[in-house]
């Protein structure tokens, strides 16, 4: 195991592939232990807890997934490229990220090779606002943020995003930056901070993912049982002609538009899931 | 001067403001985050909108200073001037 669980030292090589191309991006040592020490906690709890989890989902909770064997060989093809990666999906319910975990790679994957795992950005008011959900965060690879918070904060997040995926970690986001409240992607109101991580590190790509329940019409806290998710993955190299922070813009408006076009193409193939539809027949 | 490029910045702003009450008010102490409650993803698009409209352009160790109406108004008085 490498020092400091895989964060320190130089950016380690996947599956024996070339090395990447990063930025140098240090952190302090104090925040860069908080981050090998959950790292560290996560590897620890994700057979355990990550194995309850999805019993809960699958058994109790009756979610699915189309294709869901299909959907994890492409993840993995997508994750054998070495080059930085990071994940921005759509936002309806507060479970995406439990469920895209699942959705993406068994437990005793993410247990043998835990960089696939991917770090979660959750609103601090979220991740704090029971103590099961304070727990699960707390040893899930988690970054709370504050999304009130003052500009040194968010920019201190981004810093350690950009840290994580320098070394190969997976980060996971949700550029609309909160869930959408008209149960659409809003192309025109996302965030930027994946701009700023695109542009900080050479070569880095996104994998964007559309993700959505067939009786998801709006946003809600949680998927309705027996839920069955569709889940489709893009990978992008968002660049841009600009400089600074219009070159910001730009990359993160590609990510933004690209989700938005995967959600067209979701409807264009289930007009039946589509909130018009379900409107018109009274569901 | 600064009055109309103060207007010009609060026009600017308005759609982007979330507390609209804040901007009855406006003055150049006003932060953009807190008193404005402007997303930081919108305070970019206030940045850039900014360098359209005054056809000036701002480096990001500038933007980072701007976080007040009057920082912004400085900022494009000091690049005018220029």
């Amino acid at each position: 195991m490498q020092s400091t669980f895989g964060l320190s030292g130089p950016p380690p090589r996947w599956w024996g592939g070339r090395p990447r191309a990063v930025t140098p991006i240090d952190l302090t040592f104090r925040t860069r232990s908080k981050l090998a020490v959950s790292r560290l906690l996560g590897w620890l709890c994700v057979l355990p807890l990550g194995l309850l989890i999805v019993a809960i989902i699958r058994y109790h909770a009756k979610l699915k997934i189309r294709n869901h064997a299909e959907l994890r060989r492409q993840f993995l093809e997508i994750c054998r490229d070495q080059r930085p990666l990071v994940i921005c999906a759509n936002h309806l319910t507060i479970m995406d990220s439990v469920v895209l975990h699942w959705a993406l790679a068994s437990m005793p994957r993410y247990f043998w090779n835990y960089r696939l795992f991917s770090w979660n950005v959750p609103a601090v008011e979220n991740a704090t606002k029971y103590l099961s959900w304070r727990i699960i965060t707390a040893l899930s690879k988690c970054l709370a943020i504050d999304r009130a918070g003052n500009a040194e904060h968010h920019d201190d997040m981004l810093q350690q995003i950009s840290f994580l995926v320098s070394r190969g970690e997976l980060v996971t986001i949700f550029p609309e930056g909160t869930r959408s409240r008209t149960g659409r992607v809003e192309v025109e109101t996302g965030t930027y901070g994946i701009g700023k991580i695109v542009r900080s590190i050479p070569g880095c790509r996104v994998l964007c993912i559309y993700m959505r329940g067939d009786g998801q019409f709006a946003y809600s806290t949680f998927p309705r049982l027996n839920e069955t998710f569709t889940i489709k993955l893009k990978t992008i190299e968002p660049i841009s002609s600009h400089r600074g922070l219009r070159a910001v813009r730009d990359c993160a408006q590609q990510v933004m538009l690209t989700i938005g076009q995967m959600e067209q193409e979701y409807f264009l193939a289930h007009p039946e899931f589509s909130p018009a539809f379900a409107t018109a027949v009274g569901a | 001067m600064s009055d109309v490029v103060m207007d010009q910045v609060v026009a600017i702003v308005t759609p982007f403001a979330r507390n609209k009450e804040a901007l009855q008010s406006v003055g150049p102490d006003s932060t953009f985050l807190q008193d404005l409650q402007v997303s930081s993803s919108r305070l970019v698009d206030i940045i850039l909108a900014i360098e359209d409209k005054f056809g000036i352009e701002v480096d990001d160790t500038e933007a980072d200073k701007i976080n007040t109406i009057g920082a912004a108004v400085s900022l494009i008085k000091s690049k005018q001037t220029h």
